[in-house]
């Protein structure tokens, strides 16, 4: 095992914890699984479901583009993240727009500020990658560019739901 | 088709959708979307809000038919 895989794999695992903590910290019971009630459930299995074929699309066009030696000009990394992460956003911006994203014993306030933080997070390593040239590599695209994917997705819903709240708030109970 | 008969239950009883939604373990936006008629809710949850606002099934999700 190399330095890189090292590095990897350690990364994994401390994202990893890192996830049961958000997770921990934004559940009002502090507990790892989050609650949806029946309706939530179908709206998200309907979610996986685009998301599901939103990835499958992708991951068909990226061969079909392989098949025709077509230059993307990114790492083969970055290829298959960023189908990931638009098939996240898919999933995500689906359960929002239909009051499933959030569940029961989620915190809004909370789950919010960390949406915000592991964002910002993520922007200040791509902004630092751009800054420091690591971004392109011989006119390629590079493994921090993912950096810049989460920050987008993270923004990306955190507007979606503030948007969805106002629109709920404006039109009130029914 | 709205549930027009849950909405007055519910008002009846001066609870507000968030009310209900938390005694029956589900979200504000499931009441709306029942009382809008746009969510058939399961039978374990129909009995839940029953019981909540003390009626019957029938009284809460009976649909008459149109003379």
């Amino acid at each position: 095992m190399n330095a890189r895989s090292a590095g990897l794999a350690i990364g994994l695992f401390v994202g990893l914890i890192i996830c049961v903590v958000f997770f921990k910290y934004w559940n009002k019971d502090g507990k790892l699984k989050t609650q949806y009630d029946e309706k939530q459930e179908i709206v998200r299995g309907r979610a996986y479901k685009y998301a599901f074929w939103t990835l499958v699309v992708y991951e068909a066009v990226m061969c079909i583009l392989s098949g025709f030696s077509f230059n993307l000009h990114a790492d083969m990394f970055i290829m298959h993240f960023s189908g990931i992460i638009i098939a996240a956003l898919v999933h995500a911006s689906y359960s929002v727009w239909n009051d499933a994203y959030m569940g029961l014993n989620t915190n809004s306030k909370r789950f919010t500020v960390c949406m915000i933080l592991i964002g910002l997070v993520n922007l200040l390593s791509g902004i630092a990658a751009i800054a420091s040239g690591s971004l392109v590599i011989d006119g390629v695209l590079q493994a921090p560019f993912t950096n810049l994917l989460c920050a987008f997705i993270f923004i990306v819903i955190g507007v979606e739901i503030g948007v969805k709240d106002l629109i709920d708030k404006k039109g009130g109970e029914e | 088709m709205k549930n027009l008969k849950l909405k007055a239950a519910r008002a009846g009883l001066d609870l507000s959708q968030e009310d209900l939604a938390k005694k029956c373990n589900v979200s504000r936006q499931t009441i709306s979307a029942i009382e809008k008629g746009d969510y058939n809710p399961t039978i374990n949850l129909c009995i839940a809000i029953c019981k909540t606002l003390n009626k019957t099934l029938d009284e809460l999700f009976w649909e008459e038919e149109e003379a």
